[in-house]
């Protein structure tokens, strides 16, 4: 394919720094009304009473809903309804006595799940009277003890069996290093820049939601399902999405609510979610803690690999952090065993966050490597190397494409890996101990089947329409592309039409999916309107003149892209490897990234300033993890306390390095005509660990637990 | 934020007799005050907007650096007189918040800024500070953040400035009017113990702070802040040192810590032990062993004793390099 050179700037870039891109909340219907939710503040508890006749007595207060009442919206609790929304994902998994309970949805029992639950919903002419109405409602909780404690093994999830052991063939010597230790994640948001929040409009029997999603069709589905009402008269509208990170992944509450509330009242209804509702409304990463054991032979042959994890999960949801899938294929140890014990307990349900299981158990897998490097003596790429797993050993399956091994060459040589010291405390700058580190990164490459249509009209101009969503990612900018690219026009004569349900079917932009399932489908599109413009007779005709040569205003077709065959004999995995430097004070603690090299194995990079951008957002991601974020829950209640941006930190400008990333882009043959795979999450698992492991190899200070402990690099 | 009854006094004379009257709140900057409400705080029902009083300009007099309560922050620590002879102030501004917010905030507002406890913050957790009796949470649930000096069973969040903390160990006054009449305190006062009977300042009530000085000095300082993230963070632990020294001994001392302690901290019975000493990591570890004999961490502020003491010891091999 010929590529647009040099590559396009995001296409949406001048609309976003210029305020003009409309975000969901941005919308301001004639008569909108503001709805807010009001948080239960400790859990697990019943309501005694919730009183809101002050709250309805406030000015402007046109509504409350609570569990009491809000079934006049037709809002209720089903089963059915929970297997679309986020509560349902990972249930099937855990096939436990309080999956077979009945269905969870706030507003619809005296129950509380978890502190932070929606216990009550103020409506009103302006944010200003919902907040007033909010403080008005009186709620009176009876405490109730919290549930036994539990462990449920679970089974299959994200395509991995959460517990399995096997011998894959792959024979060590007799054991001689062994490395046993434990490693704890804490809970962990999103923290979108975009808060969700969904603004409902309806228009004759038919609702229309503004809303910030990464999936415009399963959103449909679930609030079509949650209203009664056919999928053809709901329409999803989420063209700009502020970033989502998972968080906007699954279908949480507020996406119905905004609809059925709208529908009962007769007015617009704009539902925003404040910053302190998003860790407890729309998801988040579970604290994990994790058991790794390593024994390898006196060449650093594994012998073993256990990966042990116990994370918790909400008292009626299903998902989990699978710390251990990576464990399962990455390293060609002879005997593989992985397990994971999940706990209920009052708390949000957690939700997938940028990696999910990759992200928590990279830190793990990839510090305990580290570890067994330095016990052995054997640098800690050789050791990779030595275990370099050349197919995927758990589904006995060949990689469709694996160049990790010149990953591992290639980072290694820009860090300057072979002046490292192996032993920890040999090199100072300044006076501050420097060290470097490394890390494997990995993360599968899913397809989905995708459509988009593309339109020729009279102008000339073409019109690129699929459902999928741009979260940040680039999206729109990559359809201009391929759709230009294909159809030998200029992308400045493309528009792009995207997150609209009613647009041509695309799966929800997650698990690194998106690009490569969707842009299959608009060359094919573009290819088929090729096509109906019938064989080029003469080489200089525009497309516009070839339209008119058909005596048609505009045209269309449709291109689709074909999921990945279920019986697939390949693997398809992205790789990479992170170095990293870092430079430690240990006097004052302070520690720094210096440098960080991240070099990627993703296929062909369709659009090389985009996919750099979504990789240094990953690392960005891996900094904060290792260094800052945190969320804290109150052991009493149970309740978030960092549940905004003061308390939670995320790294700003001056904790990020100058960031090298480094694509081999080499096509996979397999990856259809693009050869790309997806990069969305790649750039954030192995980064932590890898700042750990420069941290080791700065102070011989061995960190165990994200984020670093400020004691741990002092003192 | 309920709407309240804003007001523009033209005149010091006129914001002083405007806040004598109850329920009437100051308000400078805004980037404190005008969260808060938003977040719910009770305030009002009226706001006196002090951004059009007149500004007097950085002055020396009477032997002392006078700093209208008005001036931002970002104008404090640019000018080069404060540059020059008072470094610590100027660094402890410019390690605290964002450009942004350092353009906005006043002097007077930073002195008299609310706390920045988690518990505080929001008012749907319980907080003494905020709502006398209602509890604190931190007793069960330590912060991060939490000072480990100067708690009490009332309150045991550590003062979030770092311009107070510089401030204290340069020796600063405050002046201002309560009605019409002139009052003058040592900075070393403003802040009291939390307590049921303390408010977050000993401000007489409906006081005015119109400017601060800072007797002038030929002693070097400097300041240094520790915390999570490279900027934008309240300090985990943050120190201010005012030294003067004669052939190589210490002839005045002063040390004040932020960010460990319920108040900017200052211990002047250790400082006294630094007198005529040598600059010696053994005589900076005896000032720190008296300074934190009464320090109290727990497990969630374990790393602020050794912050803290990291954070002296390098501040004083920059100042005496």
């Amino acid at each position: 394919m010929t590529r647009a050179d040099p590559p396009l700037p995001r296409l949406d870039a001048l609309e976003k720094v210029t305020g003009r891109a409309n975000y969901a909340a941005d919308l301001q219907p004639q008569g909108v009304l503001q709805a807010f939710a009001l948080r239960a503040t400790r859990a697990p508890a019943r309501i005694r009473s919730i009183d809101c006749e002050n709250a309805r007595a406030v000015p402007g207060v046109v509504a409350v809903y609570t569990h009491e009442n809000a079934h006049e919206t037709g809002w209720r609790a089903d089963p059915a309804l929970d297997a679309l929304f986020a509560e349902g994902l990972g249930r099937s998994a855990l096939k436990d006595a309080a999956s077979q309970l009945p269905a969870y949805r706030p507003l619809t029992s005296d129950e509380v799940m978890f502190a932070g639950q929606w216990i009550a919903i103020v409506v009103a002419e302006g944010i200003e009277a919902a907040r007033q109405g909010l403080a008005a409602v009186q709620v009176n909780l009876e405490d109730l003890p919290p549930p036994e404690p539990v462990k449920i093994r679970p089974g299959p999830f994200f395509a991995g069996d959460m517990q399995h052991a096997f011998t894959t063939g792959h024979r060590a010597g007799a054991p001689r290093h062994r490395v046993e230790a434990s490693y704890e994640t804490p809970v962990q948001l999103h923290q979108p820049l975009e808060p969700s929040a969904t603004t409902a409009v309806w228009q004759g029997g038919r609702v229309i939601l503004r809303d910030s999603t990464q999936g415009t069709r399963a959103t449909r589905t679930a609030v079509a399902a949650s209203l009664g009402v056919a999928e053809e008269n709901v329409l999803i509208h989420a063209e700009y999405v502020g970033g989502g990170f998972g968080a906007k992944n699954q279908i949480w509450p507020h996406q119905a609510l905004a609809a059925h509330l709208s529908r009962a009242l007769q007015r617009p209804v704009r539902l925003q979610l404040t910053r302190a509702d998003l860790g407890v409304a729309s998801g988040h990463r579970s604290e994990t803690r994790q058991h790794i054991r390593l024994e390898a032979d006196a060449d650093g042959r594994l012998a073993l690999l256990t990966h042990h994890s116990e994370i918790p999960t909400s008292l009626r949801g299903g998902f989990f952090e699978p710390c251990g899938l990576s464990s399962l294929m990455l390293y060609a140890a002879q005997r593989i065993e992985v397990r994971h014990e999940v706990t209920r307990r009052a708390i949000p349900t957690p939700t997938p966050f940028r990696a999910p299981g990759e992200t928590p158990g990279s830190f793990a897998l990839e510090t305990a490597l580290d570890e067994l490097a330095h016990q052995a003596g054997i640098d800690p790429v050789e050791l990779r190397l030595r275990n370099f797993a050349e197919r995927d050993l758990y589904h006995n399956r060949p990689w469709s494409s694996n160049h990790l091994a010149e990953c591992y060459a290639r980072g290694a040589a820009r860090i300057g890996w072979a002046g490292r010291s192996a032993l920890p405390r040999r090199h100072r700058r300044d006076g501050r101990l420097v060290g470097l580190g490394m890390a494997t990164t990995a993360y599968p490459a899913p397809i989905l089947p995708a459509s988009v249509r593309v339109t020729l009209r009279g102008t000339g101009s073409v019109l690129v329409e699929t459902s999928a969503t741009d979260i940040g990612t680039g999206m729109r900018s990559l359809l201009a592309q391929k759709v230009a690219d294909t159809l030998g026009i200029s992308p400045a004569e493309i528009e792009v039409q995207l997150g609209r349900s009613e647009l041509p079917d695309a799966p929800t932009a997650g698990r690194s999916k998106s690009s490569a399932s969707v842009m299959p489908a608009a060359g094919a599109a573009a290819r088929a309107l090729l096509q109906k413009l019938g064989p080029e007779e003469r080489s200089n005709l525009t497309l516009a003149q070839r339209l008119a040569a058909l005596g048609q205003p505009h045209i269309s077709a449709e291109g689709h892209s074909a999921p990945r065959d279920p019986q697939a004999e390949h693997s398809f995995y992205s790789f990479g490897a992170h170095f990293v430097e870092v430079e430690l004070e240990e006097q004052i603690g302070r520690l720094r990234v210096t440098r960080v090299v991240s070099v990627l194995d993703c296929g062909t990079i369709l659009h090389p300033r985009l996919a750099e951008s979504q990789i240094r957002g990953g690392v960005i991601f891996g900094i904060g993890m290792a260094l800052m974020e945190e969320g804290l829950r109150h052991p009493a209640t149970g309740r978030l306390i960092s549940d905004n941006l003061a308390d939670y930190a995320i790294p700003v400008h001056a904790d990020v390095p100058e960031i090298e990333v480094d694509f081999l882009n080499i096509p996979d043959p397999l990856m259809g005509e693009d050869g790309a795979r997806g990069l969305g999450e790649i750039g954030l698992p192995g980064l932590a660990a890898a700042i750990g492991n420069a941290v080791f190899n700065a102070s011989g200070r061995r960190i165990r637990q994200t984020p670093f402990p400020l004691s741990a690099l002092t003192g | 934020m309920a709407a309240t009854d804003w007001r523009w006094p033209q005149t010091a004379a006129e914001a002083a007799d405007l806040l004598a009257q109850p329920g009437h709140q100051a308000v400078a900057g805004g980037t404190t005050v005008l969260d808060l409400a938003r977040l719910g705080h009770v305030s009002g029902p009226a706001m006196v907007d002090l951004s059009r009083l007149p500004r007097e300009e950085i002055r020396v007099q009477e032997g002392a650096l006078l700093l209208d309560a008005g001036l931002s922050n970002t104008a404090v620590a640019r000018a080069p007189l404060v540059q020059q002879r008072f470094p610590a102030l100027s660094e402890a501004i410019l390690s605290g918040a964002s450009g942004q917010i350092r353009n906005a905030a006043t002097l007077g507002g930073n002195l008299l800024q609310a706390l920045r406890c988690a518990y505080f913050r929001d008012p749907s957790w319980p907080c003494n500070r905020r709502d006398a009796g209602s509890g604190c949470p931190a007793i069960e649930a330590p912060l991060p953040g939490d000072a480990i000096l100067g708690i009490t069973a009332h309150c045991r969040a550590a003062h979030p400035s770092d311009m107070a903390v510089a401030l204290l160990a340069l020796d600063a006054r405050l002046h201002g009017l309560v009605g019409a009449r002139r009052f003058e305190m040592p900075l070393a006062d403003l802040y009291p113990l939390p307590s049921p009977d303390a408010g977050l300042t000993a401000l007489p009530r409906g006081a005015l702070v119109t400017a601060i000085s800072l007797p002038l000095t030929t002693a070097r300082s400097g300041y240094e802040k520790l915390r999570g993230r490279a900027s934008y963070e309240f300090a985990a632990a943050s120190v201010a040192a005012v030294l003067e020294s004669d052939r190589g001994r210490i002839t005045r001392a002063a040390i004040a810590f932020g960010g460990i302690a319920t108040t900017p901290w200052r211990t002047p019975a250790a400082e006294a032990l630094l007198l005529g000493q040598g600059y010696d990591a053994r005589a900076t570890d005896d000032f720190l062993d008296l300074a934190f004999a009464t320090a109290a961490p727990v497990e969630a502020t374990a790393h602020k004793l050794p912050l803290a003491r990291g954070a002296l010891h390098h501040l004083l091999q920059r100042l005496t390099k």
